[in-house]
């Protein structure tokens, strides 16, 4: 598992050497952050490549504690390993989009790339106590960038997401040292034995529909889960691009990805208590989000209720857990994470050109920058759910998944497209096309250097849109039919494949 | 005689030295004579090289006690020193490393504020090495009149070392605040043990157990004795209701003497109530464990209530140093030595957390600081190292991980939800969340916000690797904790061999 360990800590090293390092010459600079987030790409790349031959996943466990159970445990499934795929792919992308960051480029790459390790190894542990660690470690750099490097009120922006997200995280530990302690005569918190432990002498259903509420509050807060979304759109509204497209492209899915992982394998009667509920979640988030989006006119914060609305579907398919939608919430994690990061990224720019994120004030901006506008609306239309790309692949699996455990709920979150094509199709409409206003007189468009990240985003995204095959593929073990037996199927000897 | 049998014999002395008992202890008094005499008779000797030669022996005796020669104990027999007063068990050793890395990192930030202290340097420097004297004392205690004694010997150490600059009047009025209030938990404490002595017969911890296992542990009397002891050990450790005396001292005190207070101060506190609620009064645990918790809960919640409107850094700390002898009291309130253990590895997270804090601030001070957060605007311009240290700091007493902070409230948390106490592990977190808050503020305030600084201290390059020295170290134990778990938990005898 060395790839794994170098995919993980070379952004973290090098992104300390960056912070301590006396070095000035931004032009360096930046080549060195370009470097060092290119590797990661490459190797995971190669370790899903691996994995899609059909190669067994590595595990390294190490005991890091011992007389507590703790131990430093790395192993990646066919989920994980997209996840990680993607995280170093929108890392690279923003290392890119902010090249030629003017203020204080050191600090700000070193920041970035600590959050690209802190992802990635969030992802790849399967200890309790490093998957959460390094969740938490990805959220200092974040709430650090948003606090310098953001927008007019990003003081305000970085305070409330370091409190919400503080306390979310604190709510989940509680819950993950529920799930450590109820473990047995000798807890452990590496991941597969909890899974076997819990699947071999599950706890009694009081105890699991307490524990699974506590992570439940806890993954929904990090995932901004209506009412717990406050934070997100004022967050992702103020944020520097960077750091917005790995915040909301892939730290957040962290929520849903540790709800696949921990509560829903280790406590299947908490779940089966609380699916009724977060499917109504979801389906609150999708449509509360959504109306409030149409009322934005700020286009950053529009796209940041966007972004909260479509993880709603991931809950409503998580609640439904037929195969379909599990699919589908693999597929809606790595193509919400594509189109939010190129929104937000493409929004980004046209920030920096404009010098006003008001839509009513903007307008006719695609006569000066077609390229950006071509790719904002990639950004738009995905997010419309439109055919060919990624996020309609993962919509329409969710609706078939959830429609038969839960019709109404569906039916009302199909609603939720329609809302979403309104506000994104208007966004396209109010910033890009018309006729040019005073703010847009000044412009240009995106330089190669500027549309690369955006070209690669989108060109998965397509990829994904038209052959989601080649992600679903992968040592092909599906779930099967009843969600109540997830436990009941997994590799007892290995990664959790779910 | 030829050369090898010289030296084997040496070495045999050597060893049977290093093995002698109370060797730590008897250096460290040798130290505070030494630095006292060499005040009186060569008045010109220079304060910073004393400084200097303080913090080489403190690092040389936290190096001795470390050594696995002088560690090694049999613990089947414990080694009792002053009949049966003072005994030498592991707990004892790991405390006593405790308190000399403590004394350590006083001496440290002393060392700015030695330089530009006027008068009383050396007296400051002695005084300072006996505390750290009398808490390696309390560490061992095996009775009620060694714990009087020693704690009376901290408490009169730490008088001094808070009012030690009397042309400050806010210094003069924390030294007499800390006086009364030290002097009237002194006098509940011995109305405790007088109770405690006249119920059971006798002021041995072991003697009080086995007395109790008899089937005494429900006499009321015992009770309120024991009561009145832990409201005088409360006094010490800044527990509610006895904390109102913490943020004035802190505002007033001299840095240093805020660092050893506030780490070294408040261990010796926790050490004496692990001895007296472990070794003597173990059998009565389901009368003060619910007690413990509703302390641990109610200071928690004053602590971080009280420190989110405070303007002034010191007093900040003063009341985050409350909320935080909450938190370690839960560890007690557990009940279990995993708890203890797990106290211990806070305090060692809290020592690195305040240290981190208090050196910028050293480092900083200028004779008219007034230690208000808005001086500390825009730190980051000015010094960024300062500015950096101070923040891992406060990060780390928030308790985000990677940093150790976060590891000690981790185990703290599995301690008290071990024992199905969800109630104080909700109080914890509400604890947790009101310091991210208020450390927060210091935060954007060094970080975020824009101030006209003045001239200062610009740290220089030993201070710098100080700094970097103590960052490094805070990452370092959040990322490995296991050999400073060992250590805290007092697992090093097959560590070492």
């Amino acid at each position: 598992m060395v790839l794994l360990n170098i995919i993980i800590w070379l952004p973290i090293l090098a992104g300390i050497f960056l912070l301590g390092t006396p070095l000035k010459n931004p032009a360096w600079i930046r080549r060195f952050a370009l470097l060092v987030s290119v590797i990661p790409v490459a190797l995971a790349l190669f370790l899903f490549l691996r994995l899609r031959q059909g190669h067994a996943p590595e595990i390294q466990n190490r005991l890091w504690v011992e007389s507590i159970g703790l131990g430093y445990s790395l192993g990646v499934s066919r989920i994980s390993i997209l996840l990680v795929v993607l995280a170093s792919l929108v890392g690279m992308c923003a290392v890119l989009v902010s090249f030629r960051t003017e203020q204080r480029p050191k600090e700000f790459f070193g920041l970035l790339l600590l959050m690209v390790g802190g992802i990635s190894g969030a992802f790849s542990s399967l200890d309790l106590f490093f998957f959460y660690a390094f969740h938490e470690f990805a959220l200092i750099p974040t709430f650090l960038l948003v606090g310098f490097w953001g927008g007019p009120e990003r003081r305000q922006a970085a305070i409330k997401m370091t409190l919400f997200l503080g306390v979310g995280s604190l709510v989940l530990l509680l819950g993950l040292l529920g799930l450590y302690l109820k473990s047995g005569a000798h807890p452990t918190f590496y991941i597969p034995s909890l899974i076997e432990h819990y699947r071999s002498s599950p706890l009694n259903d009081l105890d699991q529909q307490i524990l699974f509420g506590i992570l439940f509050l806890g993954f929904g807060t990090l995932v901004a889960v209506v009412p717990f979304h406050i934070w997100a759109p004022d967050g992702y509204a103020e944020a520097p691009p960077a750091a917005a497209m790995l915040h909301a492209g892939v730290l957040k899915t962290f929520g849903i990805y540790g709800l696949m992982l921990t509560a829903i394998p280790m406590l299947p009667e908490g779940y089966s208590a609380f699916r009724y509920p977060m499917g109504c979640f979801g389906v609150l988030t999708i449509l509360y989000a959504g109306y409030v989006a149409l009322r934005q006119s700020d286009l950053n914060r529009m796209l940041g209720y966007s972004s909260v609305s479509h993880m709603g579907y991931a809950f409503l398919a998580l609640a439904a857990g037929t195969p379909v939608a599990q699919e589908g919430v693999v597929v809606l994690m790595l193509a919400h994470g594509l189109s939010a990061a190129l929104g937000f990224a493409v929004a980004g720019f046209s920030y920096s050109q404009a010098k006003t994120r008001e839509m009513p004030v903007l307008g006719g901006l695609a006569k000066k920058m077609p390229a950006a506008a071509t790719l904002f609306s990639m950004a738009a239309l995905a997010g419309c759910g439109l055919p060919g790309l990624g996020n309609f692949v993962a919509e329409l699996l969710i609706f078939i998944g959830s429609f038969k455990i839960f019709p109404v709920l569906t039916a009302l979150a199909v609603w939720g497209v329609v809302i979403s094509s309104t506000y994104l199709i208007r966004a396209i409409k109010a910033v890009f096309l018309g006729p040019v206003k005073d703010n847009g007189r000044e412009v240009r468009d995106m330089t190669w250097m500027e549309r690369l990240p955006c070209f690669v985003l989108a060109a998965v995204l397509v990829w994904i849109g038209f052959l989601p095959r080649s992600i679903s593929d992968v040592h092909g073990s599906h779930p099967p039919e009843n969600p109540k037996q997830w436990a009941q199927t997994r590799d007892p000897s290995g990664t959790p494949s779910l | 005689m030829n050369f090898a049998a010289i030296l084997d014999s040496a070495k045999e002395r050597l060893l049977e030295t290093l093995q002698l008992p109370l060797l730590i202890e008897f250096l460290l008094l040798a130290a505070a004579m030494s630095v006292l005499m060499i005040q009186a008779f060569f008045p010109l000797f220079s304060r910073r090289r004393m400084t200097w030669i303080v913090i080489l022996s403190f690092g040389f005796l936290l190096v001795l006690s470390l050594l696995p020669i002088v560690r090694v104990i049999n613990t089947e027999s414990l080694v009792n020193v002053f009949g049966t007063s003072y005994r030498l068990d592991p707990w004892t050793m790991t405390f006593r490393s405790f308190f000399l890395l403590a004394g350590l990192g006083v001496c440290l930030l002393a060392l700015p504020w030695v330089e530009h202290q006027q008068e009383n340097a050396g007296e400051y420097l002695s005084l300072l090495i006996l505390a750290v004297l009398a808490m390696v004392l309390c560490a061992g205690v095996a009775d009620f009149t060694m714990l009087f004694v020693t704690l009376e010997f901290l408490t009169i150490t730490s008088y001094v070392l808070v009012g030690i600059q009397r042309r400050n009047p806010l210094s003069l009025e924390a030294g007499i605040k800390y006086l009364i209030v030290g002097a009237t938990a002194s006098a509940m404490m011995v109305y405790g043990i007088t109770l405690i002595f006249g119920m059971t017969g006798t002021l041995q911890f072991e003697a009080i157990d086995t007395f109790l296992r008899a089937g005494n542990a429900g006499s009321p009397m015992i009770k309120f004795g024991l009561l009145l002891v832990l409201s005088g050990l409360g006094f010490k450790i800044a527990a509610f209701p006895f904390h109102w005396w913490v943020p004035d001292v802190y505002q007033g005190a001299p840095l240093p003497t805020v660092a050893l207070l506030s780490t070294g101060s408040k261990a010796a506190g926790f050490v004496l109530m692990i001895r007296v609620l472990h070794d003597a009064f173990q059998p009565m645990a389901e009368f003060w464990q619910p007690i413990l918790g509703l302390l641990a809960a109610a200071t928690i919640l004053y602590g971080s209530l009280a420190a989110l409107t405070q303007n002034n850094l010191k007093r900040l700390l003063g009341y985050s140093s409350i909320s935080h002898s909450g938190v370690m009291m839960l560890g007690l309130a557990a009940g279990t030595i995993f708890g203890q253990q797990a106290l211990i590895f806070y305090l060692y997270a809290y020592l690195f957390g305040v240290l981190l804090v208090i050196c910028p601030m050293a480092l900083w001070e200028t004779p008219s600081s007034q230690h208000e957060i808005s001086e500390y605007s825009g730190l980051r311009d000015k010094s960024p190292w300062l500015a950096a240290a101070m923040m891992v700091g406060l990060v780390s007493l928030a308790g985000i991980p990677p940093l150790i902070g976060f590891f000690g409230k981790f185990l703290l948390l599995i301690a008290i939800l071990e024992q199905q106490l969800y109630g104080l592990a909700v109080i914890l977190l509400i604890g947790v969340g009101a310091s991210l808050y208020y450390y927060l503020r210091v935060i954007r305030a060094l970080y975020f916000a824009r101030g006209d600084i003045g001239s200062h201290p610009v740290p220089a390059l030993h201070q710098k690797v100080i700094l970097g020295a103590l960052i490094a170290l805070t990452f370092f134990f959040g990322l490995c904790q296991e050999p400073l778990w060992r250590q805290a938990s007092a697992q090093w005898l097959d560590w070492f061999s």
